[in-house]
Parts: structure tokens; C-alpha cells; sequence
């Protein structure tokens, strides 16, 4: 077992190192850097030199990974390179958002997946199931950013109730539950189709097992049947598949943050991208990749306790 | 309680307008710098900075001295009288008295501040951090700034200028700031604290900094001590959402005070309740197709034969009417369109040598001896006039629609023009530093208040290329640059806009005017912007049936 979980560790570093050091090339293949975004668009070739060697920009690619190394290894993440600030200040900052956004966001959709998917897996073959399953694709192909577009545009415009974008009300630095709905139903409606897709061939593969006829054979009621074997069973897929989605509540959605205005790691995340702030780009890659490490182990954990078949090897 | 506070919890205090950063200019940015120093060349961050500081020179919505947003009482020059249109000197010496306004903390603003000021615009010069180093000769034409009594500094040039140039393009950089506050922070330091809101606790402007958010909002509010019109709002927040798609959505649901109009949207949301549409200038520029003179794959470029034909080709009517909704002006000359009182009248009166006229461009060309080829395209010597332009444009850009235009009118005439999208900073970096291996590129320029050219069109006497990242060599361009820098009055500033005209070292491309739509409770916008794209939202008030009125300033947290 701690062989085991040691292994894991030294694999999930190389991932790490590996997932990092792709973005740090990736990155700066793109060019560009900071300190134009900092200087303006007419800012001269030596004013450029001079801020990047300030920012820890300006040397070799070699010599700024190795910095940067060299730094987490220290535990700092360095500081962004647009605002100074500390790197985990403002990855903190934004985390708050997206914790709170994607933990109501992907909670609503596993309760809605594992609904519309009971339903769609028990009539499957029946015009409730088509239904389903046309709603669910229709679900599944609609882009992000045109589902946050109309719901802003009937829930904030139309019919005034919900804000429209922000985390709060502007100039107001308090997180307000009203500007969460809109986002929240976004990645609700976003995220379900997926799982529900997912969770009904596995509760439709389940009801034509053995088991389930044996227990109907036995007098067993069809709810009790239903929801004492079935659902247990047919949820391995779904667990497996949320666990996996478990880095997103951590990375956030550029598309439905960008698209809400919401002050969220996905929303830093494109924003580090595109003002070239190397060590917060780096940071949420890091922060991503932890982030997955530890959703998969959960994964594996919440699969090893509802199939005890399951072997932690 | 849980449910009040999800209902209605958080709303605005009353009197808040919420503006979103570059509305006068373009996209939103996010706030990077509060120092105006620092800020100098970006005018996105510039519109946050300069709520807390106002420079000696303020440019008005005509592109003159607004003596009353300006710091300065008076610019006079010390070697005799000059007028715009008289210009009767040109001079080495300016003489600045001083307004009687005070810093926030009650500190009366002194000469000393003017020169502490001067000496950072030195510090961050020499260290390489100045954005905005060679317009209005700030700094390296400047020999000194020295007091000379209680509210008067005497600023003397290392050689005679123009005087209309350098009061609005020079004394414009030049911002008091507080000695007492900053007198021992380097300039390393003021890059590196460049948005610690601890910094900017003593400001001169219309505003004091309340507190700079997370979620990239500034917050301000009024400076009860500012010495100039007192702001109506209560408080005053400033935002930068990613997009403009999320600006317009938020201003139409009530939460942004203004937001920018898309062209194809501006028809459709006529009329709606609540709002009013307004027409701005576009910004105080143009865009240029830049022409890289040291290209080795489009080496014609260096011909002015092809760049005027390129000109007559572009039919810019067209380009208006397609690219933005036929709301632009046309544009053959760098000299930004209205409301500016700096375009020659050959260029006012428009080119009649640069109008759309493809047959005349055909001819041109021909008479060049470039004949097209089988898949009609010209070539000439075993060179076809084919090249590749680098746009940052997004795709559904009026810029881009502008270029796509541009592509189907120098097909017509047999140039083959291709576009390569990529990010902006990539384009100014490869521009910048790429030598030969780009032959095109769209760049837009904003000008100074005096369009002079300098460091766009020109080499230094140093050497040095600046802006100039086709490194167009011309020493009469240059010589027509310095004289419109040094002669007095417009003479010499209409000489290089024709010169520059008749050029064309890159294709002057029209911009778009810009179109607000404005919520009905907001009022003063028509004060509030100039064609700089600097802000003075202290003329700014807001309709709020819950507001309870306040003095400026007080009981803010």
C-alpha cells in the first residue's frame, strides 16, 4: 500500500513537472511579454528590455524556467507581473469564485444528470427515453457562451431579476448569491447532458442483469430494486466522470466566466494568457494539475467503496 | 435573512456610476499602473490614473489648452508672444504659473512637486521605464525645470521649439506629484508598487482611490479638496470586463452606466427605453497599413509609385460604409480626423490625388512595368506584387472588415494581399524586431494632441528608428518632422502632413467614430470624455430615486 502510494506520488510530481514545463514553452512560443502590457502599445524595444529584466523576463527561456524552479521550490510562487502581487494572493482571490461557482454548478448537474438519467435509463428504448436523449444532445451541442447569452439576456433584460455578470455588484467587494445563478445554471446546463448520457446506459446495462430479474423474481419492489441495486451499481461511471471534472471546479470555465464577467480562475487563467503574466499562468497550470491528481485519486477512492470488487492496485 | 441578502443584498451605494475602462478609446483593459508617469504612453491605464493626478496641461475636447482642467493657471512663453495663428516665435522658454490647488491631504501643490515630478520623468527615463519618452520632446529636450517663486517654474528647452507643440504635446506629460508622500521611493520601486493602493493615498485629481478590487474594479471617490469642478457622484467605479460583448450586455442590464456599440448592433438598439445613443470621434488617431521599407519578400514597398497606387485602390468609402456602418471619416494623411484644429487644408480638402480611382492605379502601375501574370497578378522582373499584411484584428472587427475590403480592391487592380491574424503584442514584437521578415502590418496609432509624426515617420538625430518600424528613410520627411517640431505656428506641420500624404510610407486607413449607448440616469457624458480619450468624470451625475444626497466624499468606506 505505501509502495503503492509512493509510486503515485513520484508519478503525479513527473506530471507536474511535465504539465509545467509544456506551458512555460508553450507560452513563450507565443511571445510577447508583460512588460508591454504594462508600458503601452507604442513602448520602445529598450523600454521593453528594461521592465522584462525587472520582471524576471527578459534572459534566456533556460534561465527564467530555472528562476521560476527555483522559486517553487521555496514554496513562493512569485509575484504577477502585471500587478506585483503575490502569485497565490491573487490565485486565492479568484479561487473563492470559482469554488463557490463550480461547487453549486457541477453539484446542480449531478443532481440533474442522475435524474434525467434514472429517466432516461428505465424507459430507454421507450419515447420518454428519445426524449431524453434528444434533450440531452440538444444540451450537449449548444456552446457555452450562447447558453450564458440567453439566459442573460431573458433573466437580466427581459425580466430584471437576476444580475447580469460580476461576482457582486460592481465597487461592492462582497460576493452577492445573485450574480452565482446565472453562472452556476450555465455550467449546470453545460456539464449534466454528458453525465446524464453517461449514467442512463449504465442504469439501462444494469436493469438487464441477472440480479435485477432474481430480485424481481423475489417480490422485491421496483423503487427498492431501483434505487437499493440499481443506482449503486450504475453510478461507478458517473462517480469516475465526476471525479474527473473535480479540476474544473479548481481551473474554472473561461468561456462561462468570460462570458458572465466573473471574477473566477478561469476568467485569471485567460487573462494571464493573453497579458503574458508567466508565473500566475504558471501558477493555475499548477494549481490544474494538483487538481486533477487529487480528483483522480478520489475517483479511485469513491469507486473502491461502492464496488468492493474494486482493487486499490 | 438569507433570503434578503440573496434578493438585495449588496446593491451600490447611492450617486455610484459604474464605468467601464476604454470608452473613449477601444476595449477594456485591466488596470496595471495608477501612477500617470508610469501610465504615460497607455492610454487605457492613463484613464485610471489620471481620476487621482492632472497634469500641468490638460488637452480639451478641441485639442487645445483647457485652462480649466489643467493644473496650470497659465503657459506662457518667456522669449516673446506667440499665437496659433500669428506665430510669431519660436521659443526655448516657458514660464508656468501654477494653480493655488492642494494635494488631498491638504499639502498646498508647489513648483517643488512640478520638479519632483520632472526628476521621476528623468529617474524612469534613464532606467528605461518611460512609455512616453520623445513625445512633446519630454524628456531629452528639456534642459531644466526649476522653481521661480511661490507658484511659478520656469522650463527652458536645449534649443527653440515650436510653442503650440510643446505646451500641449510636452506640458501635457508634466504632472505635480507629491514630493512629500513619494520623496523616498525609487523608481524600481514605483514599477514594482504600480498598483499598491497604499501608494496613491495623496492625489491632486478630481478623485481619491477607495480601493482596488479583485475582480479588477477601481473604485473611487470624490477628493473633497480637489481644487477644480467638484464631482457630483457619490462614488465612482471603474471596470474592466474581458469583452465588449459583456460591457453592453451588463449596460443594458442596468449595472454599467455606458457602454460601447457595436456597429452592426447600433440600428437594432435605436429606441430602446431607458438609454440614449451618442456618436463620439473615433479615437485621436488612425490606423496605418505599415510598409516594412527593408522587406525582402515585398521589396516594391519601397517604390512610392506602388504605395499610391495602393492608395487610389482603396476604395474608403467602402471600407466606411461596410467596416462601420458608413460612421467613419476618410483618411489619406497621418493626421487624426475631427475635432482637430492640426490638419493642413490640403489635407482637410481631402487628395483628390489619393481618391479612390482604380483605373488610375492601374495605370500607374502599368506604367511602372508591372504587368499581370496568368493568374493576374503583376509581376515585375520576376517579382509579383503579392505580400502578406499581419492584422491583430479580431475577425469580426470593423478593422478586419476593413482589411478584407482592402484585400478585394488591390485584387482588382492585380495585388495579391494576404492576412495573418495573430495577438497584438506578437505583432508589435516581431514589427519591432524583425527586420526583414515582415512586409505589412496593421498598427494603430494614437497621436499626440500636435500630429507631429515624430518618432512614426522619421529617424532620430540619433540614429534610432523609434515607432518608425517600417524604417521609412527619408531625410526630407525628417527635416520636415524637426520643422514642425521647432518652427512656430502650423506652417511646418502642414508641410510634413502634405509631404507625408503625398508618401504614403503606409496606407492611412480610416478608423471608425464610436458609438455609446448611455443609460438615461447618467448625465454630464457630453463633458465627461475628450478626443484623447482622457475622462473628466467629475462632470458626471446620476439620477438615483434612492439617493440620499451627501457632501462629496464623506461617510464613503
Amino acid at each position: 500500500m505505501l509502495g503503492h502510494l509512493a509510486r503515485r506520488c513520484l508519478e503525479a510530481a513527473a506530471t507536474l513537472a511535465v504539465l509545467v514545463t509544456l506551458t512555460f514553452c508553450l507560452a513563450h512560443l507565443a511571445g510577447g511579454s508583460a512588460a508591454r502590457s504594462i508600458l503601452g502599445p507604442h513602448a520602445s524595444p529598450e523600454a521593453l528590455k528594461s521592465l522584462n529584466a525587472l520582471l524576471h523576463q527578459g534572459g534566456p527561456p533556460g534561465a527564467q524556467y530555472s528562476f521560476w524552479w527555483n522559486k517553487l521550490l521555496h514554496g513562493d510562487l512569485g509575484q504577477s507581473a502585471i500587478t506585483n502581487e503575490d502569485v497565490a494572493v491573487r490565485i486565492g482571490n479568484a479561487a473563492g469564485p470559482t469554488l463557490a461557482l463550480y461547487t453549486l454548478g457541477l453539484g446542480s448537474a449531478a443532481l440533474l444528470a442522475t435524474a434525467l438519467g434514472l429517466l432516461h435509463g428505465v424507459f430507454y428504448r421507450r419515447p420518454i427515453g428519445r426524449v431524453c436523449s434528444a434533450l440531452e444532445i440538444a444540451l450537449y451541442v449548444t456552446p457555452g457562451f450562447f447558453i450564458a447569452a440567453v439566459l442573460s439576456l431573458v433573466f437580466s433584460i427581459w425580466l430584471p431579476v437576476l444580475p447580469a455578470g460580476g461576482a457582486g455588484d460592481p465597487g461592492q467587494n462582497a460576493a452577492d448569491m445573485r450574480h452565482l445563478v446565472l453562472p452556476a445554471v450555465s455550467v449546470m446546463l453545460l456539464a449534466s447532458p454528458g453525465l446524464a448520457r453517461v449514467f442512463a446506459q449504465s442504469v439501462d446495462a444494469e436493469l438487464s442483469r441477472d440480479y435485477v430479474r432474481t430480485a424481481r423474481a423475489r417480490g422485491l419492489g421496483w423503487l427498492a430494486i431501483l434505487f437499493r441495486h440499481v443506482m449503486p451499481n450504475a453510478a461507478r461511471p458517473l462517480v469516475t466522470l465526476l471525479g474527473l471534472s473535480l479540476p474544473v471546479i479548481f481551473s474554472g470555465d473561461v468561456v462561462v466566466e468570460s462570458a458572465f464577467d466573473y471574477p473566477g480562475l478561469g476568467r485569471l487563467l485567460s487573462q494571464s494568457a493573453l497579458g503574458h503574466d508567466y508565473p500566475v499562468l504558471l501558477g493555475i497550470v499548477l494549481l490544474i494539475g494538483v487538481a486533477t491528481i487529487i480528483g483522480n485519486l478520489a475517483a479511485d477512492i469513491a469507486l473502491a467503496l461502492l464496488d468492493p470488487r474494486a482493487r486499490y492496485v | 435573512m438569507a433570503l434578503a441578502a440573496f434578493l438585495g443584498g449588496g446593491a451600490a451605494p447611492c450617486g455610484t456610476a459604474v464605468i467601464p475602462n476604454g470608452i473613449g478609446l477601444g476595449d477594456p483593459a485591466h488596470p496595471s499602473v495608477l501612477n500617470p508617469l508610469l501610465a504615460s504612453d497607455d492610454q487605457n491605464a492613463l484613464q485610471y490614473a489620471i481620476l487621482l493626478y492632472r497634469p500641468l496641461v490638460w488637452v480639451g475636447r478641441n485639442i487645445d489648452f483647457d485652462q480649466e482642467r489643467s493644473l496650470a493657471a497659465a503657459v506662457e512663453p518667456a522669449d516673446g508672444p506667440f499665437s496659433f495663428h500669428e506665430g510669431t516665435a519660436a521659443n526655448q522658454t516657458f514660464r508656468v504659473t501654477l494653480k493655488p490647488w492642494r494635494w488631498s491631504d491638504g499639502t498646498p501643490i508647489t513648483p517643488d512637486d512640478v520638479v519632483f515630478g520632472w526628476e521621476l520623468i528623468k529617474s524612469l527615463h534613464k532606467s528605461g521605464y518611460y512609455g512616453a519618452a520623445g513625445q512633446g520632446g519630454i524628456p531629452d529636450r528639456v534642459r531644466d525645470v526649476k522653481p521661480e517663486g511661490p507658484n511659478e517654474i520656469t522650463i527652458t528647452l536645449k534649443s527653440a521649439v515650436n510653442p503650440d507643440w510643446f505646451k500641449l504635446n510636452g506640458l501635457s506629460l508634466l504632472y505635480p506629484l507629491p514630493r512629500h508622500a513619494w520623496g523616498n521611493i525609487s523608481a524600481a520601486d514605483m514599477q514594482r508598487r504600480r498598483l499598491d493602493a497604499s501608494l496613491y493615498a495623496v492625489t491632486d485629481g478630481p478623485f481619491r482611490l477607495v480601493a482596488l478590487q479583485p475582480d479588477g474594479a477601481v473604485v473611487y471617490a470624490p477628493n473633497p479638496l480637489y481644487g477644480g469642478h467638484q464631482a457630483a457622484v457619490q462614488r465612482l467605479v471603474v471596470v474592466s470586463p474581458d469583452t465588449g460583448d459583456a460591457v453592453l450586455r451588463r449596460t443594458e442590464a442596468g449595472e454599467f452606466g455606458m457602454a460601447r456599440v457595436p456597429y452592426a448592433l447600433w440600428e437594432g438598439l435605436q429606441g430602446r427605453a431607458g438609454f440614449r445613443f451618442m456618436k463620439l470621434p473615433q479615437p485621436y488617431g488612425y490606423d496605418a497599413l505599415m510598409f516594412n521599407q527593408e522587406s525582402e519578400a515585398a521589396p516594391f514597398l519601397r517604390d512610392q509609385t506602388v504605395r499610391v497606387a495602393f492608395a487610389r485602390a482603396a476604395d474608403q468609402p467602402k471600407m466606411i460604409r461596410l467596416a462601420y456602418g458608413g460612421m467613419g471619416i476618410e483618411t489619406h494623411a497621418p493626421a487624426p480626423a475631427d475635432p482637430s484644429p492640426w490638419r493642413s487644408p490640403a489635407v482637410r480638402a481631402g487628395s483628390a490625388t489619393l481618391r479612390h480611382d482604380p483605373d488610375a492605379a492601374r495605370a500607374a502601375l502599368d506604367a511602372a512595368g508591372w504587368a499581370p501574370g496568368a493568374d493576374g497578378v503583376r509581376q515585375r522582373g520576376g517579382v509579383k506584387l503579392a505580400f502578406t499584411a499581419l492584422t491583430y484584428a479580431d475577425p469580426d472587427s470593423g478593422e478586419s472588415r476593413m482589411l478584407q475590403v482592402l484585400q478585394e480592391d488591390l485584387r482588382r487592380i492585380g495585388v495579391e494581399m494576404s492576412l495573418r491574424p495573430m495577438l497584438y503584442d506578437r505583432l508589435m514584437d516581431l514589427v519591432q524586431q524583425g527586420g526583414a521578415r515582415w512586409s505589412a502590418a496593421l498598427v494603430p496609432i494614437t497621436t499626440p494632441a500636435v500630429p507631429d509624426g515624430n518618432g512614426y515617420w522619421n529617424r532620430g538625430e540619433d540614429g534610432s528608428w523609434g515607432l518608425n518600424v517600417g524604417h521609412f528613410n527619408d531625410p526630407r520627411m525628417d527635416q520636415l518632422i524637426k520643422a514642425a517640431t521647432t518652427q512656430p505656428g502650423p506652417a511646418g506641420l502642414y508641410d510634413y502632413q502634405d509631404y507625408a500624404a503625398a508618401q504614403q510610407p503606409a496606407l492611412f486607413l480610416p478608423q471608425g467614430l464610436q458609438l455609446l449607448m448611455v443609460s438615461a440616469q447618467l448625465h454630464g457624458v457630453e463633458d465627461f470624455f475628450n478626443a484623447m480619450g482622457l475622462w473628466s468624470p467629475e462632470y458626471l451625475s446620476v439620477d438615483d430615486p434612492v439617493c440620499h444626497a451627501g457632501p462629496p466624499g464623506a461617510a464613503l468606506p
